[in-house]
């Protein structure tokens, strides 16, 4: 089981890399445009993170235990909270802030890391570490796709 | 092992899919959330200004529509 949990983390983690760089590369199609590549990266994350945070809802019960429950919508909630900064950032121009609020995100992500590890439950442990990585991975996604000074 | 790929996916993100149809772990929502990031990020930036502007207004909107429900439901679930 364990084995079969980490392959499919695996493929997924994959896949989400093989998503990070297909931006505007039809043949013969106009340059891409930096802010529009920076708006991907952020709807990216959004994505990865809710997917992340609906799940913990949906694992409450398996999880048993409201401290890592509270504990990983606190994180959910900052992580919302600086996206949203980074998309404010983007729509003003402004790429350097966007990527500072992004990396502030995998700061926050990775520090939900010994919640997660409090799981008592191991499918809701492995369920939920996967998760986090898809989100973290989203975000690198994210963070790559801004424009580079 | 099947190496066609009809859905348009990727065959390791099909995959992916297949294991957790197969019932091995239930995360239908990182699924689906790939899938729109792979659409997502496969997009090609209009040539027009105008347009362009409208997607990318389009695409924030989107993610701050799923950072105001992120926001939403960890409040309801206890966060401060």
């Amino acid at each position: 089981m364990k084995f079969a949990i980490r392959s499919l983390a695996v493929v997924l983690l994959v896949g989400l890399a093989a998503c990070s760089h297909n931006v505007n590369t039809t043949p013969g199609a106009t340059p891409p445009s930096p802010q529009y590549n920076a708006a991907v990266g952020s709807d990216d994350f959004s994505i990865g993170l809710r997917a992340f945070c609906d799940q913990a809802v949906n694992f409450k019960a398996a999880i048993n235990d409201p401290a890592i429950s509270v504990a990983i919508q606190q994180g959910c909630k900052k992580a919302a909270q600086s996206n949203k900064l980074a998309s404010a950032a983007i729509r003003a121009g402004n790429s350097s802030g966007a990527t500072a609020y992004l990396n502030a995100s995998i700061t926050i992500l990775q520090g939900l890391t010994p919640s997660l590890l409090n799981i008592k439950d191991a499918n809701s442990q492995a369920a939920m570490k996967l998760a986090q990585s898809s989100a973290i991975a989203g975000l690198q996604v994210a963070i790559n796709l801004q424009p580079k000074p | 092992m099947a190496t066609g790929n009809t859905s348009g996916l990727d065959p390791k993100t099909e995959l992916a899919i297949t294991l957790v149809n197969a019932g091995i772990l239930a995360v239908p929502q990182i699924v689906a959330a790939i899938q729109a990031i792979k659409a997502n990020s496969q997009k090609v930036a209009p040539a027009d200004a105008t347009a362009l502007q409208a997607a990318v207004e389009a695409l924030l909107t989107d993610a701050d529509a799923n950072d105001d429900h992120v926001i939403q439901q960890a409040t309801s679930e206890g966060a401060v």
